[in-house]
């Protein structure tokens, strides 16, 4: 099946930012201080520079199926049974991360602000929106995320408060390179797991504009430019303003920070902060949500609508046991998934269509 | 469509959130100042000042201000605030309180078991003052309540002046934690007294703190804004005055408009820091004038060059005396020398670092007359 709607370069770049920039933001410092100390600043740029290879890569496998989605070629690469059940992993895997974010976004809300709101009433929220937001066509998809951008750019604004603050200490970075190079590139595989999103590639390079011209990759490159510099700055805005004991048990140093700014008429600027950041949360979903319903839509064959509906109660049933039971398993297995679906997958795919010589054209014979 | 969208309107409308995490101001008994004591049995005794705003129905909705003084005893500082709920009708938040005390006892131990409940709770305010007193915070408190009307308020105000006038460093709840967990750095808080004479609430200084307790010395406000200079923290304002001439009684005053410092660490038998200040002063009191004249300024600062490198010295001595690492040398050090730091790491890393503190003073203005 080929894809209809057609879509620019420079709009993927809001996809993919806004796909990438989600639940993870809030406790990035706290993570990159835990696998590389003062210097997780450095492995946030290592992974970001890898994560354009890998960029790269997905555009080399996309660019030998012209108009088709992940959930169309996998079929051509490994035949279409082994086709169709790695169509149905990267569904569960799909539907899996919205259930992780869906857990996260409760818990930070409730710990945070809503500390009374029963959880089930969040989900419920965020199943609402998850529907609301997917059930439409790519193009509605794309004009709801440019506009939400301007609200990645507002969250950059009030991080510039902080810095009327006197206990900034630059010495907190130093001495560059103290955890060891070795120890800094271990913790790459670490940080990675803060760009993902990246993989979602794999499905809205078929709507780009002449996908095969090396210009198509112009979007994703700035947008995995734009991920990392935006992560690096929030990791080295939270070293420079918290000791290095202190960020070890301190969860969400962005939100904590921000929770002491006061500007004349306006103090704890981490609510702010916090519901701005819930939108572009629920961006990151929509992107996901709409992905695995493509999929979904294409593997048992019903409509779009009916795929979103079906995504959405799975995710929100999911989500709710997980949460209530108190399931850690997700976050555990989480980092190996994403490595998985996001890099060797795709790496695996490229290889057998460059040694098996499979292309597109190959499946308009069959049929 | 129409009718869809309208079905999820009336869909989403019951889960506005507001409606479970609602918390009135009529059910909560607002605190705006909190001090912390510990008594002979080892427990913690919290005082705090409730504000209740009363609207009278009868004239127009007039509101009047009453406070009300109110303790806690506990083991910790979360149980005595459990005993002052039980105590008051309404509950109890400590939430919004923007000064807290520590009283003498509580802050000569490791303040974190103080503060540690206020930094769990996501609703307080961690943009609080917090000062030291020179007895119990108890006795502070019970005095504001009775003679000052403001009384967070007046503590935080109090607080916040000196901190523009560069007498104490600007440290709240949020940026003390920074300190407590910073293994290379100390800090200094306001220091609060009763004055017996003027039976008011003063801040004679700042307290030094070494690692998480008060170290019993505190600073007078001129070493203090001394120190400041040497931290390159100083606020808008800086004003001090020295003594040129004991006999003559002539005295200058100047405002140090900017600051700028060099630091030299070097390792021999003991860590040697060789501290260069420059500040950059302007002259806002000198009556004998002749400052048209050049060798009038360089006298000037040539005096005022030596007068604050001997208060220098001493005030050095004082930290060291104290280990009081305000200056945060062990932080310079792991940032920069981390092999020096690795011989001398330790929690009394301060016995190894001499300080050799050279201040010059260059005269830049003098108002709007010479």
């Amino acid at each position: 099946m080929k894809v209809k709607s057609r879509i620019s370069s420079v709009v993927l770049f809001f996809v993919l930012v806004q796909t990438m920039i989600g639940v993870g933001l809030l406790s990035l410092p706290h993570q990159a201080h835990h696998a590389a100390g003062s210097d997780g600043w450095i492995s946030i740029l290592i992974s970001g520079f890898f994560i354009q290879l890998i960029v790269l890569l997905i555009w080399l496998l996309c660019r030998k199926f012209p108009n088709l989605t992940l959930f169309d070629f996998s079929k051509v690469i490994l035949g279409r049974t082994s086709g169709t059940v790695l169509n149905f992993l990267y569904i569960i895997y799909l539907l899996t991360m919205i259930c992780y974010i869906f857990i996260i976004y409760a818990d930070t809300l409730k710990r945070w602000i809503l500390p009374e709101t029963p959880g089930w009433v969040l989900f419920l929220i965020g199943f609402v929106l998850l529907i609301y937001g997917t059930i439409c066509t790519v193009k509605n998809v794309i004009s709801l995320f440019s506009s939400l951008f301007i609200f990645i750019l507002f969250l950059f604004v009030i991080t510039l408060f902080v810095y009327g603050d006197p206990s900034i200490d630059v010495r907190y970075l130093f001495p560059i390179g103290s955890s060891g190079g070795w120890n800094i590139i271990k913790s790459t595989s670490d940080s990675m797991i803060s760009f993902i999103g990246f993989e979602t590639l794999l499905i809205y390079f078929a709507f780009i504009k002449q996908s095969k011209n090396i210009s198509a990759l112009k979007g994703a490159f700035l947008a995995v430019l734009f991920v990392t510099i935006f992560l690096t700055y929030i990791v080295i805005l939270s070293t420079v303003m918290l000791s290095p004991e202190e960020i070890k048990i301190t969860s969400e140093p962005v939100l904590y920070i921000l929770s002491a700014i006061e500007i004349r008429i306006l103090s704890r600027l981490d609510l702010l902060f916090l519901s701005i950041w819930g939108l572009i949360v629920f961006t990151t979903i929509i992107s996901y949500s709409f992905s695995a319903s493509m999929g979904i839509s294409k593997l048992i064959r019903v409509k779009h609508k009916f795929a979103v509906i079906l995504s959405g109660a799975f995710v929100f049933i999911i989500s709710m046991i997980f949460y209530y039971m108190e399931i850690t398993l997700l976050e555990k297995w989480l980092k190996h998934l994403s490595l998985i679906f996001g890099i060797i997958i795709p790496i695996l795919l490229l290889l057998i269509t460059i040694i098996f010589k499979r292309e597109a054209a190959s499946t308009d014979e069959k049929k | 469509m129409r009718k869809n969208e309208l079905f999820l309107i009336f869909f989403i409308l019951p889960l506005l959130t507001g409606c479970w995490d609602e918390r009135l101001l009529k059910d909560s008994r607002t605190v705006y100042l909190s001090g912390f004591d510990l008594d002979e049995n080892g427990d913690y005794q919290t005082t705090s000042i409730i504000r209740d705003l009363n609207i009278s129905q009868a004239s127009r909705g007039e509101i009047s201000i009453s406070n009300e003084l109110v303790t806690g005893k506990g083991d910790s500082i979360k149980e005595a605030s459990m005993a002052i709920d039980r105590s008051v009708a309404g509950k109890y938040d400590p939430a919004k309180g923007r000064t807290l005390i520590l009283g003498n006892e509580v802050a000569k131990g490791d303040i974190y078991n103080v503060l540690d409940s206020l930094y769990r709770d996501p609703r307080v305010d961690i943009n609080a003052k917090i000062a030291v007193t020179d007895n119990s915070a108890n006795e502070i408190i019970t005095h504001l309540s009775e003679n000052e009307v403001e009384k967070g308020e007046y503590l935080y105000e109090l607080i916040h002046s000196s901190e523009i006038h560069s007498e104490i460093q600007d440290i709240t709840l949020r940026s003390i934690r920074t300190y407590l967990f910073d293994e290379g750095k100390d800090f200094m808080l306001p220091y609060l007294s009763k004055d017996v004479e003027d039976d008011e609430v003063k801040i004679s200084g700042a307290a030094l703190f070494h690692d998480h307790s008060f170290t019993g010395q505190f600073l007078s406000p001129d070493e203090s804004t001394l120190l400041l200079f040497f931290m390159e923290t100083k606020s808008k304002k800086a004003i001090l005055t020295e003594q040129l001439d004991n006999k003559d009684d002539v005295s200058v005053s100047y405002n140090v408009k900017s600051v700028s410092r060099k630091l030299k660490l070097e390792k021999e038998e003991k860590v040697h820091a060789d501290i260069m200040l420059q500040l950059d002063v302007e002259i806002v009191d000198y009556p004998p004038d002749h400052l048209d004249k050049q060798e009038m300024i360089n006298f000037l600062e040539k005096r005022l060059s030596k007068i604050l490198t001997e208060k220098a010295d001493a005030l050095f001595k004082k930290l060291a005396a104290n280990q009081s690492d305000v200056l945060g040398l062990g932080r310079e050090l792991i940032a920069f020398h981390p092999s020096i730091w690795k011989e001398i790491k330790g929690e009394n890393y301060y016995e190894h670092i001499l300080v050799n503190p050279k201040v010059k003073v260059n005269v830049r203005s003098s108002g709007i007359i010479l």
